[in-house]
């Protein structure tokens, strides 16, 4: 079964106002994939990732999750269901500790406290947050670790499906290799499916199985990384926006 | 019994007057909300305290109150940004129930202030030269009520073309709109802040001082002004002058009119009953976009 | 919960009961003070109420004394009318606020409503009751008959009335520190610090934000009736709003979430209210409450932490003596 959609999103579409942020996109995600999806800044990605998980209800358009119909269910639910993101722009506890956060995640599978924070303990691990800072108030840490502490809260509701939001912008290039390891054995060690946006090429080059492009709303190719590198559509789309 | 046309006429007429005042009150709480974002508890109890300084002024000089609000507005202004200053900038960023705690504190201080200094008594002003009737059969026109909603009209509606027809205006609107695209732009945010903040509470001067010449100072009257102001804000969904002006009206007529057809009480119940009921199932206001 | 946990939660409001019931012998029961202190654990009890929904879920809720004044009125009235015993009556004052804390909470959360919309609601709901209380009591102070017993939890002194105040104080406090330990107490403070990335975690944000204020509803209408037996009085103004307000800044200067920083400012802002009344009460009343909102303002603006940045210290040194003992 190592072919089975997890995610297959149908003719989604969702306008503000005047902006078509997304314009009839579909796409399907398989079993066990790291997908990336890229494109020029106002894409569409993050409000490709808000239609799926529920922040956004789509205008049109169908999202099933291993095959059920999830489209306008609210989040609490489709994360129950088990499809987890993080923020790019941060979205911290400033107020609880980091253990605490991710504990909040980890309590979605159990209700036993006790358990939740091991289980926290051990993802905080895994992600390669420091121990010495567990305790530490959400207010009292640096940008790395807000991130890292998100990765965290994500991955602690123990998801099928999750998807990472321009995780590593704003980093300095070696913790971008340090987290660009920690997504792998997040796919490879836990075996959660992947949707990975990313603006930094060398990242999501790097890790991606297979390659979305996104561009004004609507879905301009995809592929393996070694062919979107070389299509010139996917070219003419960043040099086309992005000021050199 | 029934009760006239005549009466229902009057009391609606004295509903207008007093929604325009109303509409004046809100301006300056809906532009400190719109533009900063900062939940002003505390905004009807600087009328409160105003209203105080107008009586203590009015009857000191033997004057008309309206007159006083030569002294109250640049003052209150001065009030203002001190209040920015000190109390709100450091809040800005802070999560929003602390900002509103703050502002709550303010209005607690400011209320057991008057209460302390003036004591719970009702004060009026004595001398006053609006205080006349003009008769017209059917109803009677206070002059008072009538100017001062004649003032806060004119305004409410000078604020509102400066916002739209001048540099200054389009600066604010802008920093409303999105504050790092404003900075971005070069616009100065922390002067718009302080100048919206200062703007909305020399209002309240001028607010004082028109509801000085027909009513009363007390401690409390500050906290039914806030929450009425709140009540209009809801209606109005923070649209435009036209929508804050619509409300403030829909908000003056129904307390005026179950204070004459039913009672007192129940007209000061009475808007918040409407205010739930909108919040339950119109959030976006009476006249705001969907 | 295992049994550590048992310990944490009930150890502290044990202790504090314990404490508590040596009181009036220490003041050798003179009823000025064991009022006094009955108040204050009254107040206390209010404020840790006010902490579940304010402190843990973050709601500025401005309406503690609409459930205190409909639990309180009703079981009093129903005592002086119908001969009820408040203890069935506390219950009903309970049952109603809760109901009307559902009734009021469901849509609003349904909506989203919240922030300022929220303190709002809460400040309306108040100023409503006030106004339709007036229509139902008409503008009058009702003294309480004189009955006594423990059928109408009323005492010719203060003491037993005390000690019953101390049991639903150590309740409260016991309450809060289920709560905190739990999983509704995370996920309270997940919503309190950012809703989206809550729900986003897979937590039902309706759910739990109505939980949140049905149970401290509650509680505030079982206290009710002994907050109007300690002020001997009531009438259409113990649906107060300026008291309301008073629970909240008691819940913010003692610290967002902390048991120990609430109780701790319940208790000092309400010696300081009985210092400065005796001492300029009649020539400057309400100096207090400006001094309390003057304190409310400096919390905000210096750091949110309040008086629990005193106390979280010294009671975690305290814990960890404890669970050193205990293991
Ligand atoms: N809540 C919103 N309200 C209005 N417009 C929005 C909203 N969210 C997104 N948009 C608009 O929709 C378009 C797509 O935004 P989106 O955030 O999905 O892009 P993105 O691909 O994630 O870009 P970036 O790489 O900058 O993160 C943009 O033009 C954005 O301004
Ligand atoms: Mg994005």
């Amino acid at each position: 079964m190592s072919n089975a959609v997890v995610l297959e999103v149908s003719g989604l579409s969702k306008r503000f106002g005047g902006i078509v942020a997304l314009n009839n996109v579909s796409l399907k995600i398989t079993k066990r994939e790291i997908v990336g999806i890229i494109g020029p800044n106002g894409a569409g990605k993050t409000t490709l990732v808000n239609c799926v998980t529920g922040i956004y209800r789509p205008d049109s358009g169908k999202v099933f999750f291993l095959g059920e119909d999830i489209t306008g269910k609210p989040p609490h639910l489709i994360a129950l269901k088990g499809v987890a993101r993080t923020w790019q722009k941060i979205r911290p506890f400033y107020n609880m500790s980091v253990i605490e956060a991710v504990t909040a995640g980890a309590l979605l599978r159990t209700k036993d406290v006790l358990k939740a924070r091991e289980e926290a303990t051990e993802v905080l691990e895994f992600v390669g947050f420091p121990k010495s800072k567990f305790e530490m108030l959400g207010r009292n840490i640096t940008l790395i670790e807000h991130k890292l502490v998100d990765l965290a809260r994500a991955i602690a509701t123990k998801p099928k499906l999750l998807f990472i939001d321009e995780v590593v912008a704003g980093l300095r290039p070696h913790e971008v290799d340090v987290i660009a390891d920690v997504v792998r054995r997040v796919n490879r060690e836990m075996g959660i499916t992947l949707g990975v946006i990313e603006h930094v090429m060398r990242f999501v080059m790097s890790i991606s199985d297979r390659i979305v492009v996104l561009h004004e709303g609507r879905l301009l190719t995809q592929g393996t990384p070694a062919e979107v590198a070389r299509d010139p559509l996917v070219v003419e789309a960043y040099l086309g926006t992005k000021p050199v | 019994m029934l009760p006239s046309p005549g009466l229902i006429f009057q009391s609606v007429l004295d509903g207008v007057f007093l929604g325009f005042l109303y509409s004046l009150i809100a301006l300056g709480l809906s532009l400190v909300f719109g533009v900063m974002g900062i939940i002003n508890f505390a905004h009807g109890d600087f009328i409160m305290l105003g209203s105080y300084l107008v009586w203590i002024l009015a009857n000191g000089l033997r004057s008309d109150p309206s007159f006083m609000s030569l002294a109250t507005v640049p003052l209150f202004f001065v009030i203002g940004a001190a209040i920015y200053m000190t109390i709100i900038r450091p809040v800005l960023g802070k999560e929003p129930l602390i900002q509103i705690a703050v502002t709550v504190g303010i209005g607690y201080v400011l209320q057991n202030f008057a209460l302390m200094m003036f004591r719970a008594e009702p004060r009026a002003v004595q001398t006053t030269y609006l205080n006349l009737y003009l008769n017209l059969g059917v109803v009677s026109i206070h002059l008072a009520k009538l100017i001062s909603a004649f003032l806060s009209l004119l305004i409410v509606l000078g604020v509102h073309y400066l916002l739209t027809k001048t540099w200054v205006g389009l600066a604010i609107r802008a920093t409303a709109y999105d504050r790092e695209v404003a900075s971005l732009m070069g616009i100065n945010v922390g002067k718009i802040f302080l100048l919206v903040f200062s703007l909305g509470i020399g209002l309240t001067g001028l607010a004082a001082s028109l509801w000085m010449t027909f009513g009363q100072a007390d401690p409390y009257i500050g906290s039914s002004f806030g929450l009425l102001t709140w009540v209009i804000i809801a209606l109005g969904g923070l649209g435009g002058v036209s929508g804050l002006i619509a409300s403030s009206l829909i908000v003056g007529i129904i307390q005026s009119l179950t204070m004459t057809l039913v009672s007192p009480t129940v007209s000061l119940a009475i808007p918040y009953v409407v205010f739930i009921m909108v919040l339950w199932f119109r959030p976006q206001g009476l006249f705001g976009k969907v | 919960m295992n049994p550590r946990n048992v310990i944490t939660v009930i150890l502290p409001a044990l202790t504090v009961a314990l404490i508590g019931t040596t009181i009036p012998f220490l003041v050798g029961f003179n009823q000025y003070y064991v009022l006094l202190a009955l108040q204050s654990v009254i107040m206390a009890s209010i404020a840790l109420a006010w902490n579940i929904i304010g402190g843990y879920a973050g709601q500025l809720d401005l309406a503690s004394f609409a459930y205190v004044g409909l639990g309180g009125i009703l079981a009093t009235m129903l005592m002086t009318e119908y001969n009820v015993t408040p203890w069935l009556g506390m219950f009903l004052g309970a049952g109603v606020s809760a109901a009307l804390a559902f009734t009021i909470g469901f849509p609003l959360f349904r909506f989203g409503i919240k922030g300022v919309w929220y303190a709002l609601s809460t400040a309306a709901l108040v100023v409503i009751l006030h106004e339709a209380s007036i229509m139902f009591l008409g503008p009058f102070d009702y003294y309480i008959p004189f009955v006594e017993g423990w059928y109408y939890l009323r005492f010719r002194t203060w003491e037993n009335l005390y000690y019953f105040s101390l049991v639903v104080l150590a309740f409260v406090i016991s309450l809060n520190l289920y709560i905190s330990r739990s999983k509704i107490g995370y996920y309270l403070k997940a919503i309190r610090e950012d809703e989206v990335a809550a729900e986003a975690v897979g937590i039902d944000v309706r759910k739990y934000k109505l939980l949140a204020l049905v149970t401290y509803a509650s509680i505030l209408g079982f206290i009710g009736y002994l907050y109007i037996v300690s002020q001997r009085t009531f009438s259409y103004n113990t649906f107060s709003g300026p008291q309301s307000v008073y629970v909240a800044i008691v819940g913010i200067v003692g610290g967002l979430g902390s048991v120990s920083g609430v109780f701790s400012a319940a208790l000092i802002l309400k010696i300081v209210e009985e210092y400065l009344r005796g001492f300029l009460g009649g020539v400057l009343p309400g100096l207090h409450l400006l001094l309390f909102g003057s304190l409310l303002i400096i919390v905000g603006i210096l750091r949110p932490g309040g008086l629990s940045s005193l106390t979280d210290a010294l009671t975690k040194k305290i814990r960890v003596r404890i669970q050193r003992w205990y293991s």
